[in-house]
């Protein structure tokens, strides 16, 4: 009995020691990044990691360390390259074809390839890829965020929510996937479970700018300009050069009908390190954004015309010319926005139903102008209907803007129970921003009894 | 014996691998981890907070039950898991941020890192409940390893144990809490099984035994009868696994609080208190139907401990308790079930195991309980007089330990008296038994009546069927006493008899393994012993020699015997081989003092027979002397008649051999001269006679013989046959050696003789001197020979009579010897020429 129990007592000793082992040495090649650097896969980790927290110009500098490490770190170049300035875009393509997939693990292949597909206008291609690697490997979260990235990018926000869902699950921690839930959620309205996101983005990344960037735009949604201004001023804090926080500035400025600080807040950003393009990119719709926070239509209009990319796709620069007598003028901005609509402008279906709404708006604002209240309450109403709070184009804020010409529509056409009800629904997302649209909307409404008395 | 074997070790595995899982929780338990004092449960997905440990981190940062720990440590926790792994991560003493919703707002809330503790006290006692639980049953599978009894009572055992250390355990904080939780939950659902199992069997299926007969005599229900003992047990312990499956599959509900649940489902609950209450009945069965006095006396212990140690915990069950007060009322009073266990087995030997406390532990015991009264009576004291210190005067701490030191001896006693009386009745009684037979034995001079009284008694005291008793006899080992189907006979095996002497004590047949495996000559025994129903064997020595074996059966029952048992067996075999040796030496005793006897008459006889007076003829004087190395000898003289009817012959001998055989030889040679010498007196013709006759005998021994006889003109007539030769002293003092004759040759030696006769003429006052070896070689205390020298010396130098030479040879051997044993029959025959002499005859050695 003795050598029995022995044997028993070994046997078990045995299977700890070897499960021990297992669980303590192993190792997954297939999913690892290829390189021969401790140090640059650590520098690479750090990239990854700033990427996350969307510190571009952090992740550059640790790509660039990466590769002075290990010249040969195929992810490190190709991540260098996709953040580049400097490369053109065949430039681009080209070295990602030039890439040698000999002796990479499972996962860089597979992110490669895909990439590869999308760049040949292949992504289904890149999405199968996907799917077969996540069959063998389903909680790499590397691959699986991208994805859930190929869903958003897609614009399929339902399969993008998914798949995030899908994710966390797996890696909680995965910041990024709570942020953008957060959005997803925000843009359909959904504010607490975005509130909640967000927080747990922040509880994570406490050091990080852009779980306050995210809770300072819900609260500008929300009408918290005090919570954003105190949110933004932490971003800020921890990164000051973070160009999202500096644009979100600016519009909480403008919010707020400081003007000048608004304007220093634009110079702060021009003036920030990496936030040039950024910039660039928001400067119109904020000089636009500015002149029309205090009824200057005319200015507005001006801000407008210095920018004729951007102000097709802006309705106050379309209400501005309403008001300012320039019909001519909306109407080519009406044609243009529905040309680009018919013409074969590359749309996601979201960003198509944004630009019928901007359409329906349109449509609403000219016929408010003419006086036809009711019809234009119903432009209004359908235009809500495809607007979201967030998503393409300046979208919560063209949402409210377009309730408030709702509720404008309403009052004009002699629907005041209504108009209360639709104040009161807005006024439960946000409860200032009806002040600051009205002037806008009921200036377009006189304007029609002004047209009226005229004749 | 195999099958038997194979299910202790698969039980004694399953122990080990329930005490290894029990001892990874508890030692995980100890292990010094950060805590944050939260146990947690996990529910839809969501981790919260069941129980906030009083003192805690948590419950200093508001954590409350119900709270969701959404996240600790900057990390989103998914499940309990991750959260142990997040919390290990982190060090005792930290403050680690939680975000939490709390009454549906979401907050961060820092919480400080504790070292972890074992909960508020309920963990440790489960612990200690499941451990004792477990070591019970460890007991009483390893004295009893083939009742199926004992098997099962450890099956619950370890089972409870699982349940107790691992389905109690509260913290959630551990990479192993998924393995023990699991195991534990298993063995939840397992437990009521067993326990059903436990108490149809238990201690004798009696009550199925009723039910069984009944079942048979109604007939109609064999079918059902068949079904319930081909499938009976599978079904027992698989309906539960069931049940719990298919609640899994139906995704039923959990029991609200399933951390201290028999099972997780209520399904599962429900089957447990059915089967509980079905067991409770059977118990109550057995305790009715038992045929033992003890062994219901014993059950109703067990019972009683049943009733009332998992009622309360059904009943609580049952009325879904909240879990704090579940532990105090169905988690608390489990405890009666082990001591009922433990009591009903000490008290009443349930199971037929006989338990031996020792003293020292009981003492022990009483002495830690009586200081323990003592510092409680102090504390209680000190708390009462604490507010008022001034009145105590400051002799009082001196007053008290001298009270205190007065009083704990007699209280000690006085608890000491009755736990004693309590626990060792029954093993006072035995041991009367023991010392009683013991007596008995060691008043006994009678081999045989020690025999029988052994054998008669080791039954009754042991409760064996039989006991066997084999002496030594020879070379073989006989049945002395015992059943006649074992062997009459037995081989002595010395491999097995080394093995029982170097054991020195009584040994079971099963441990003869070791000997068996080297001998197969005790293979063939043990096989031969087993089959005749022997369990164990002792032997029987005493420290002079090895008396023989003792065989014993098993118990009534076929339950094998507990050591303690075989221990009192080993002291009785001792006295009973002290009285046997001391029998058997009283015997040889006995026999030495007859046969002491018959020599000291052989003795006289021998003495008797020679001659009160030697005479050859007249003007010759003889004198002689014969001294035995032992009571009797070999040598002897004699007169016969002369050849020539004028004169006397005088014959001396000398057997070969001593002792016995010698005197009797001594006897045949001197009847056989006699009886010859009248039809012939010759000396050639009496030696070929006697050498004939004695030769014929056949025994292979012979006669030294030396005859002296004179002849008409005056001369020496002699013979020598196997003597030393005659020695002469001549009237100048010379000693000569007289010629020996051709044949020589000692009579009887060998079957033809040819013996002639010498004649010596002898001057007056010249002396002949005739002697046995047994003279000259003498030996002093250096082992040097007396020799023919100092003999011709001593004869030179005697005087003239042959008294005289006698006393003086016989004076000078014994200065020679100094005192030192002899070794040979000494024989001195003087005849010297000058008249007649009455001659001293034999002499004491």
């Amino acid at each position: 009995m003795k050598r029995l129990l022995f044997f028993v007592v070994m046997l078990i000793v045995l299977a700890v020691v070897a499960v021990a082992s297992f669980s303590m040495f192993r190792s997954d090649p297939e999913t690892a990044w290829t390189t021969d650097s401790r140090h640059a896969r650590e520098a690479f980790d750090m990239a990854l990691d700033a990427l996350m927290k969307r510190y571009h110009n952090d992740a550059v500098e640790h790509l660039d360390r990466a590769l002075e490490l290990d010249p040969s770190f195929a992810m490190a170049r190709l991540y260098r390259d996709w953040m580049s300035a400097d490369l053109t875009g065949e430039e681009k393509r080209a070295n990602l074809m030039a890439l040698d997939l000999t002796d990479l693990s499972d996962r860089e292949v597979v992110l490669i390839s895909a990439w590869r597909a999308y760049l040949e206008g292949e992504p289904q291609r890149a999405r199968t890829l996907y799917d077969d690697y996540l069959a063998v490997h389903p909680d790499d979260p590397h691959v699986r965020f991208f994805v859930c990235e190929h869903d958003w990018n897609g614009l399929d926000w339902k399969a993008a929510e998914r798949c995030y869902e899908d994710l966390i699950a797996r890696h909680p921690n995965w910041i990024d996937a709570q942020n953008r839930l957060g959005y997803l959620a925000l843009a359909e309205g959904r504010f607490q479970v975005a509130e909640d996101r967000f927080e747990a983005y922040r509880f994570v990344a406490p050091d990080q700018a852009n779980p306050y960037d995210s809770l300072a735009e819900l609260a500008m949604v929300r009408g918290q300009l005090d919570r954003a201004d105190e949110l933004l001023a932490q971003s800020l804090r921890l990164k000051p050069n973070f160009c999202d926080s500096l644009n979100r500035l600016i519009h909480l400025r403008t919010y707020q009908r400081r003007q000048d600080e608004a304007r220093e807040a634009m110079r702060r950003m021009a003036a920030a390190e990496g936030c040039t393009d950024a910039y660039n990119a928001v400067r119109c719709v904020s000089e636009v954004r500015l002149h029309y926070a205090v009824d200057d239509w005319q200015g507005t209009w001006e801000a407008g015309e210095a920018c004729p990319e951007e102000r097709i796709w802006n309705a106050t620069v379309h209400r501005a010319a309403l008001l300012t007598g320039r019909m001519e003028e909306a109407a080519a901005i009406e044609q243009a926005v529905r040309d680009g609509l018919e013409e074969g402008v590359a749309m996601s279906p979201t960003m198509r139903q944004s630009v019928e709404a901007l359409l329906l708006s349109f449509d609403g604002s000219r016929l408010l102008a003419a006086g036809r209240a009711a019809e234009a309450a119903q432009r209004f109403a359908d235009a809500d209907g495809l607007n979201r709070y967030w998503g393409w184009g300046q979208a919560w804020t063209f949402k409210h803007y377009n309730q408030v010409d709702r509720i404008v529509a309403l009052e004009y056409a002699g629907a005041s129970e209504a108009a209360a009800a639709a104040t009161a629904t807005l006024a439960e997302v946000n409860p200032i921003v009806r002040d600051f649209y009205l002037p806008g909307a009921r200036a377009l409404a006189e304007l029609a009894l002004t047209n009226l008395g005229d004749d | 014996m195999r099958p038997r074997l194979q299910t202790t070790s698969l039980l004694i595995a399953f122990g080990l691998l329930a005490l290894g899982v029990a001892g990874l929780s508890i030692g995980d338990m100890l292990l010094p981890r950060p805590y944050d004092g939260v146990v947690l449960v996990e529910t839809s997905d969501r981790l919260v907070v069941r129980e906030v440990i009083p003192g805690s981190g948590a419950e200093q940062a508001g954590l409350v039950p119900g709270d969701v720990i959404l996240g600790m440590a900057r990390e989103l926790v998914k499940d309990k898991r991750h959260a142990a792994a997040v919390l290990n991560q982190r060090f005792i003493g930290e403050e680690v941020p939680y975000w939490i919703e709390s009454g549906g707002e979401r907050q961060e809330v820092p919480v400080r890192l504790d070292r972890r503790r074992v909960a508020d006290g309920s963990y440790l006692y489960a612990c200690i409940l499941g451990l004792s639980f477990f070591f019970i049953g460890l007991f009483v599978l390893v004295r009893q390893p083939g009742l199926r009894a004992s098997q099962v009572f450890f099956v619950v055992c370890g089972l409870s144990l699982l349940v107790l250390v691992c389905r109690f355990r509260p913290v959630s904080y551990s990479g192993i809490d998924a393995l023990v939780l699991r195991l534990g939950s298993l063995a939840a659902i397992m437990l009521p099984a067993a326990l059903l199992h436990l108490y149809l069997v238990f201690p004798h299926p009696a009550w199925l035994e009723a039910v069984d007969a009944r079942w048979q005599a109604a007939g109609s229900l064999g079918w059902l009868r068949a079904i319930i003992k081909r499938l009976g047990w599978p079904l027992l312990y698989g309906l539960p696994l069931v049940v719990a499956a298919i609640s899994t599959m139906l995704d039923l509900p959990m029991a609200a609080g399933a951390d201290l649940t028999l099972s997780r489902w209520p399904p599962n609950d429900w089957l447990a208190i059915g089967f509980i209450g079905l067991g409770i009945g059977a118990l109550a069965g057995n305790a009715r139907l038992l045929e033992s006095r003890a062994q219901r006396r014993g059950t109703m212990v067990v019972l009683l401990g049943s009733i009332f140690g998992l009622i309360p915990l059904l009943v609580g069950l049952g009325l879904g308790l909240e879990r704090r007060m579940l532990f105090w009322v169905g988690i608390v009073p489990l405890v009666l079930v082990p001591l009922s266990f433990t009591y009903a087995i000490v008290r009443f030997q349930l199971l037929n195991i006989r338990i031996i406390l020792r003293r020292s532990l009981l003492y022990t015991s009483t002495t830690v309980v009586v200081t323990g009264a003592y510092a409680g009576a102090i504390a209680l004291f000190s708390s009462l007089m604490s507010e008022r210190n001034e009145t105590l005067s400051r002799y009082f701490p001196f007053i008290l330990a001298l009270t205190i030191v007065l009083l704990f001896e007699p209280l000690r006693r006085r608890l000491q008296d009755p736990i004693d009386r309590f626990f060792f009745a029954e093993q006072a009684r035995l041991r009367q038994a023991a010392m009683d037979l013991g007596e008995a034995l060691t008043a006994k001079v009678d081999p045989q009546a020690v025999v029988q009284e052994l054998v008669e008694a080791l039954p009754r005291l042991a409760s064996i069927r039989f006991a066997a008793l084999y002496l030594l006899r020879g070379d073989r080992l006989q049945r002395a006493a015992g059943p006649s189907h074992l062997p009459q006979e037995l081989p002595v095996l010395p491999k097995l008899q080394r093995f029982l002497e170097s054991h020195r004590g009584v040994t079971r047949l099963e441990h003869l393994g070791m000997v068996e495996a080297r001998a197969p000559e005790i293979a063939k025994l043990v096989r031969q012993l087993e089959s005749a129903g022997v369990e164990a064997i002792g032997d029987l020595a005493s420290r002079r020699r090895w008396l023989g074996i003792v065989m014993l059966s098993a118990k009534e029952g076929e339950l094998p015997l507990e050591p303690e048992e075989l221990i009192l067996v080993q002291g009785l075999l001792h006295q009973a081989s002290l009285a046997l040796e001391t029998g058997l030496l009283l015997e040889e005793r006995t026999e030495r003092i007859e046969l002491e006897r018959e020599l000291q008459i052989a003795a006289r006889i021998q003495a008797d027979l020679h001659p009160g007076a030697l005479h050859m003829a007249e003007g010759w004087t003889v004198a002689a002397i014969c001294r035995p190395a032992r009571d009797i000898g070999g040598d002897f003289f004699t007169q016969l008649s002369g050849p020539d009817g004028s004169a006397n012959a005088v014959v001396f001998g000398d057997v070969s051999g001593k002792s016995v055989s010698g005197a009797l030889m001594m006897m045949a040679a001197h009847e056989a001269l006699h009886a010859l010498a009248m039809a012939d007196p010759s000396p050639e013709r009496l030696f070929d006679l006697a050498n004939r006759r004695l030769y014929q005998l056949g025994r292979r021994q012979f006669v030294a013989l030396s005859y002296l006889s004179t002849n008409g003109n005056g001369n020496l007539c002699y013979l020598v046959a196997g003597q030393p030769p005659l020695m002469l002293r001549r009237l100048d003092g010379s000693v000569i050696e007289l010629p020996l004759p051709g044949h020589r040759i000692p009579v009887g030696a060998l079957p033809v003789s040819n013996y002639q006769s010498l004649e010596a003429p002898i001057a007056q006052g010249e002396m002949i001197l005739g002697y046995s070896d047994g003279v000259t070689e003498a030996t002093d205390p250096a082992g040097e020979f007396f020799g023919n020298e100092r003999l011709a010396t001593a004869l030179a130098s005697a005087g003239t009579h042959p008294d005289d030479v006698v006393r003086t040879i016989r004076e000078a051997v014994d200065a020679f010897t100094a005192g030192g044993p002899q070794y040979d029959d000494l024989t001195l025959i003087a005849v010297g020429r000058d008249g007649t002499t009455q001659v001293s005859h034999q002499e004491s050695p």
